[in-house]
């Protein structure tokens, strides 16, 4: 009974560290959103412009353990994420730039948002020196 | 000024000016980087790595990228964040000093860190043989230079490839030979592929897949030598069995070695398995004495689970550095009211054969299995592992959406075996044993391993009481 109890205990506190990991998720999807939205505009010849010219591929990363295979992704950027069998989803992580607002919308889409986008994707950029050795 | 406000300046300073060292430049190595800063760290960030490239993400090396479809170094990790950090790529730790708190680096530099973050992860087990594994087309995979390598072979178009261990990634990469229209043979010393992981019962599942796929599996045998050409290629396996194979291209899959070697003499507790830490990611020294200022994270990393009878619990999954390096990096500036515990639920994909393989818990905790849901005939099903009258793992085989299910049982140990499903009840719900492999025969060894209750396997020094 003891051991159920500390159990208990143990994982409510893990269960807070998942919630504050969801909440950041979260904050991704509302960025993954607000890019999306913001690409639209760019495609309408509004002025913002992710990442636009910076002569890179995009980075994504896809979490399959969040990812259920629902492909609603599939469809909105085909040449980026594909369908391996009935349910395993595979990935380019690093698209052509030509594929950015695709895969911006494919990330919004996603009902578990399980795609992670670069934070160059939602205009932040790095001021650091980047990866000089 | 009370003691709390001078501990509270502590802390403040610690975040404006602080030293952090992050040795591992990979998936946990990023995470922790950017979960530190997330924190409110604005001190000096070092991040260490061996290879040259910038983290990138390795889960893709075995399918797209050996498929040819994405090339080996466009994995590049997404940043969630900038990370201001000086990065040292290229140059591996050689050593460190917890005396003078230095890491010491091949090229003779010393770097200085206040609070120390290990996540040197693992390397790929190689080839026994020296001599052998020198020749031309013996390959292991585990970083992007080497799924580069293994991909132009497979392109050229090799008569036949032989994968050495059936544990998921062998498995993975035998998946992708069929689908270039390659002939493949796996060679398992265990009579099941994924049987480390899985048990006998689901790996005579994945054994069935594989030769669906017109994969010739060779299952109680083990490869005794590997023989080259003139030109120093490798053309010809040998067998246990005195079978002899012609073979142009030779992938060993053995699993893995934990990267402790630079933490000799350091005196922390690092042993085969990695090196121990609390659930709080703090790292032991060799007596079990918890230290203050190094943390673990990632592959390299082992720390008692509650859920596990408190053993040791060693985790080679994508999310276990996701999440293992966040809690590190929040309790490296935290005190101790506000430290969290890293106890994740295990979990793991993969994709092979067009099957999505997932699961939740430590199936090798099991001792018995029973399939809960689905159909194993149209490979659409998922097994629950049981202990004691206890749930303790899952898998799925395209039964995904189901997971998350079986997790929430295994978090409150609901009793086993589970309540049948409403609908889709597979044709028999009977318990059976798992069939798990003695742990002493020698097979690939599985990406989630109970390690015991020892914190290293070096003998602490009993100090016997003063007289």
């Amino acid at each position: 009974m003891e051991t159920t109890g500390r159990m208990k205990d143990s994982y409510l506190t893990t269960m807070k560290g998942a919630q504050e990991y969801n909440d950041w998720m979260i904050e991704f999807a509302r960025i993954n959103v607000n890019a999306a939205f913001d690409s639209a505009q760019e495609l309408c010849g509004s002025e913002i412009a992710i990442g636009k010219g910076r002569g890179l591929n995009m980075r994504i990363v896809v979490d399959l353990n969040r990812c259920q295979g629902y492909a609603q992704c599939v469809p909105l950027a085909p040449d980026v994420l594909k369908l391996h069998g009935e349910e395993a989803l595979m990935y380019d992580p690093n698209p052509d730039d030509s594929q950015r607002q695709r895969v911006l919308r494919a990330a919004a889409s996603c009902p578990v948002q399980a795609i992670m986008v670069d934070m160059h994707d939602k205009g932040v950029h790095d001021k650091g020196k980047g990866t000089a050795s | 000024m009370s003691t709390a406000t001078l501990v509270s300046d502590v802390v403040t300073s610690f975040k404006s000016s602080g030293r952090i060292v992050i040795v591992g430049a990979s998936l946990a190595g990023l995470r922790g980087a950017e979960a530190l800063r997330n924190a409110g760290f604005n001190g000096k960030l070092t991040i260490i790595g061996d290879e040259p490239h910038e983290p990138y993400d390795r889960p893709p090396l075995s399918k797209q990228v050996l498929k040819g479809w994405v090339p080996a170094n466009h994995t590049t990790l997404p940043r969630a964040r900038e990370v201001d950090a000086e990065w040292r790529l290229g140059v591996a730790a050689t050593g460190l000093d917890r005396k003078t708190k230095t890491v010491r680096l091949a090229n003779g530099d010393e770097v200085p860190y206040d609070r120390l973050l290990i996540a040197t992860g693992v390397r790929s087990r190689p080839w026994f043989n020296k001599v052998e594994a020198a020749l031309e087309g013996v390959f292991t995979i585990r970083t992007s230079d080497d799924a580069g390598r293994l991909q132009a072979a497979l392109a050229a178009k090799p008569r036949r490839v032989l994968i050495v261990g059936a544990g998921f990634i062998g498995s993975e990469m035998a998946s992708v030979c069929r689908e270039l229209g390659l002939e493949v043979t796996v060679a398992e010393r265990a009579d099941a592929p994924l049987v480390g992981a899985l048990g006998g019962v689901i790996g005579k599942i994945a054994a069935e897949m594989q030769r669906d796929h017109g994969v010739d599996l060779r299952l109680g045998v083990s490869v005794e030598a590997l023989e080259g050409d003139a030109a120093g290629h490798v053309r010809r396996a040998r067998l246990s069995d005195k079978v002899t194979i012609d073979v142009d291209v030779v992938v060993a899959s053995l699993g893995s070695i934990r990267n402790i070697e630079w933490l000799e003499g350091a005196g922390l507790a690092a042993g085969f398995w990695g090196v121990a830490c609390d659930a709080g990611c703090r790292a032991f020294d060799v007596s079990g004495v918890v230290t203050d200022s190094i943390f673990v994270a990632g592959d390299i990393a082992r720390a008692p689970h509650v859920l596990y009878e408190y053993q040791f619990l060693s985790l080679e999954h994508w999310d276990n550095a996701v999440f293992g390096a966040a809690v590190a990096a929040h309790n490296m500036v935290s005190l101790e009211p506000d430290r969290r515990p890293h106890l994740p639920l295990p979990a793991f994909w993969s994709g092979q054969f067009g099957v999505n393989i997932k699961g939740v818990g430590v199936q090798s905790f099991g001792d018995e299995v029973v399939i809960a849901q689905g159909s194993v005939k149209e490979r659409r099903f998922a097994a629950v592992y049981g202990k004691r009258g206890r749930i303790v793992g899952a898998v799925t085989f395209n039964h995904g959406k189901w997971l998350q299910y079986y997790g929430a049982l295994i978090e409150r140990s609901a009793s086993f075996p589970p309540p049948p499903p409403g609908y889709d009840h597979p044709a028999d719900m009977k318990p059976v044993p798992a069939e798990f492999p003695d742990p002493r025969t020698p097979t690939a060894l599985p990406t989630v391993v109970l390690t015991g209750h020892d914190p290293t396997d070096r003998a602490a020094e009993f100090q016997p009481r003063r007289r």
